[in-house]
């Protein structure tokens, strides 16, 4: 009986935890970021989008298609049923395809008719991927994974052309706000805490020569590394230092004393690889949800912080921390 | 409502672990992996999240060159690459590529590479395709004069059909 009670209590403590109010204006932050990376990766190849997600670019339809569930959304059977309809050509019913994922996005950013707007966007995304999985990398996986959560969150409700047109009522703090927050910080935990095994795993994070081998890949080449291997402590003190940065991240982002800097590392490792590597879309969706789901909490801890004790730092405390200054209060 | 909320937040946690603690490659009951699967597909949220894991890998260069009636010319052809981001996605294609060595994979992919580059030019008969792997050197052997060796990794030739 009393382990009953002690399971019944810690399942209310979790969804206390989980289902706490916050404000909306987290979710507009969101809304912009994921939209403006969904847009902006897209919008890059414009010009050769039939390469990339057309029927016969460097993976045809039939090869992406037969390498999938047939349950699948596929951006060829979409095209195919809207060439149908409207007489267009299949090339030509792609491109509006991708005119209306650009134009969806545009509304999902704006918060224009939001929860349809944000389900179009989780589908024709969810489409195209599928049909260019040859060439999906983290950002799509990402991308993909904000629109799925998005379709079930308030995500209009607050700075949004809904509120405007009076489609929805502005609500400035929620509690769906406050789990989407949640479960977003839930989702990096996880994810820094997998890859950091994962990376621990092997021995190229250990001895510093995974970051070697990906500052020297062609892929990734934008600056000669030659020099490292004469200095390879760099690379060493690296790896170790990304290892502990995604093994420590699960754990310090709960206590506030450490949150900010766990979180500016991470950050600061995105923008690294942004640099380093040229994933700077990559870089930019990672720093999109590091802030969205601590972002608040950040300011609040900044805001706490005994600035007496650490006279060195004082100069930022004229800085206006506040969440109110922010729009999160 | 609220215990139906609650429900789903369960279950989409419960999904998220079983697949990042890689228990979906233990347990291998078709109903889990169906379930999994599926839900992976729509939400992604349930992925392997390990890049670069457990080490980097060497890349994949793709050569291509592709021929008329007259085999003695190339025609050129290219891959797009207008910006770093079109030519990241096409080095990504290529690791996909190689993903699994497996030889229907390397096939589908290079016969789709043949196709699209006859497809781009009416002239084009055959193509002929050889992916080389770039052999990165360790940080001693770099230092020893070691530099990166490219050697031949997969090739293979796309014809067009006379009927």
């Amino acid at each position: 009986m009393k382990t009953f009670q002690k399971i019944k209590s810690l399942y209310q403590n979790i969804f206390a935890f989980i289902e706490k109010e916050a404000s909306t204006v987290n979710l507009v932050f969101f809304r912009l970021g994921l939209g403006l990376i969904a847009i902006l990766k897209f919008l890059i190849y414009s010009p050769n989008f039939l390469d990339f997600h057309g029927q016969y670019g460097m993976v045809p339809w039939a090869i992406s298609k037969a390498s999938i569930y047939p349950f699948l959304p596929h951006i060829g059977d979409v095209a195919l049923w809207l060439s149908d309809f409207t007489r267009q050509s299949l090339d030509a019913a792609t491109y509006t395809l991708y005119y209306i994922f650009i134009g969806a996005c545009i509304c999902f950013m704006i918060g224009f008719l939001t929860r349809l707007s944000s389900l179009i966007c989780c589908f024709l995304h969810l489409c195209l991927i599928y049909a260019a999985s040859g060439y999906m990398y983290g950002v799509d996986v990402f991308t993909q994974i904000g629109f799925f959560y998005c379709i079930f969150f308030p995500m209009g409700s607050n700075y949004s052309l809904d509120n405007v047109l009076g489609i929805r009522k502005v609500i400035r703090r929620s509690t769906e706000a406050g789990i989407l927050k949640r479960i977003v910080q839930f989702q990096l935990c996880l994810i820094y805490f997998s890859t950091a095994i994962e990376k621990g795993l092997g021995y190229q994070w250990w001895n510093g020569e995974a970051i070697w081998r990906t500052f020297m890949l062609p892929t990734f080449k934008h600056f000669d590394f030659g020099w490292m291997a004469y200095a390879p402590v760099i690379p060493l003190v690296m790896g170790w230092s990304i290892l502990l940065i995604e093994f420590t991240y699960a754990f310090l982002v709960w206590i506030p004393k450490y949150r900010t800097f766990a979180v500016i590392s991470a950050v600061g490792m995105h923008l690294g690889i942004g640099l380093v590597m040229g994933m700077w879309l990559f870089a930019g969706i990672m720093v999109c949800l590091n802030l969205f789901a601590f972002g608040a909490e950040i300011l609040v801890d900044i805001r706490a912080f005994n600035w007496k004790k650490r006279p060195g730092l004082a100069v930022l405390k004229r800085f206006n921390w506040s969440k109110e200054s922010a729009g999160l209060g | 409502m609220k215990r139906f909320r609650r429900g789903i937040l369960l279950f989409h946690f419960a999904v998220v672990l079983f697949t990042v603690a890689h228990l979906h490659e233990v347990v291998k009951h078709p109903l889990v992996t169906g379930l999994l699967d599926t839900y992976s597909s729509f939400s992604y949220t349930n992925r392997c999240f390990g890049f670069f894991s457990p080490g980097v890998n060497d890349d994949l260069e793709v050569h291509i060159k592709a021929y008329g009636t007259d085999t003695t010319r190339v025609i050129p052809a290219y891959f797009p690459g207008d910006n770093y981001i079109q030519r990241l996605r096409v080095r990504t294609m290529f690791a996909h590529f190689a993903e699994n060595v497996e030889e229907s994979t390397m096939g589908l992919y290079s016969r789709g590479w043949g196709l699209y580059i006859i497809n781009q030019n009416p002239e084009v008969q055959r193509v002929d395709i050889l992916v080389q792997q770039n052999g990165i050197p360790s940080m001693a052997a770099y230092r020893e004069g070691q530099r990166i060796v490219s050697s031949n990794f997969y090739s293979t030739q796309i014809e067009t059909i006379e009927e």
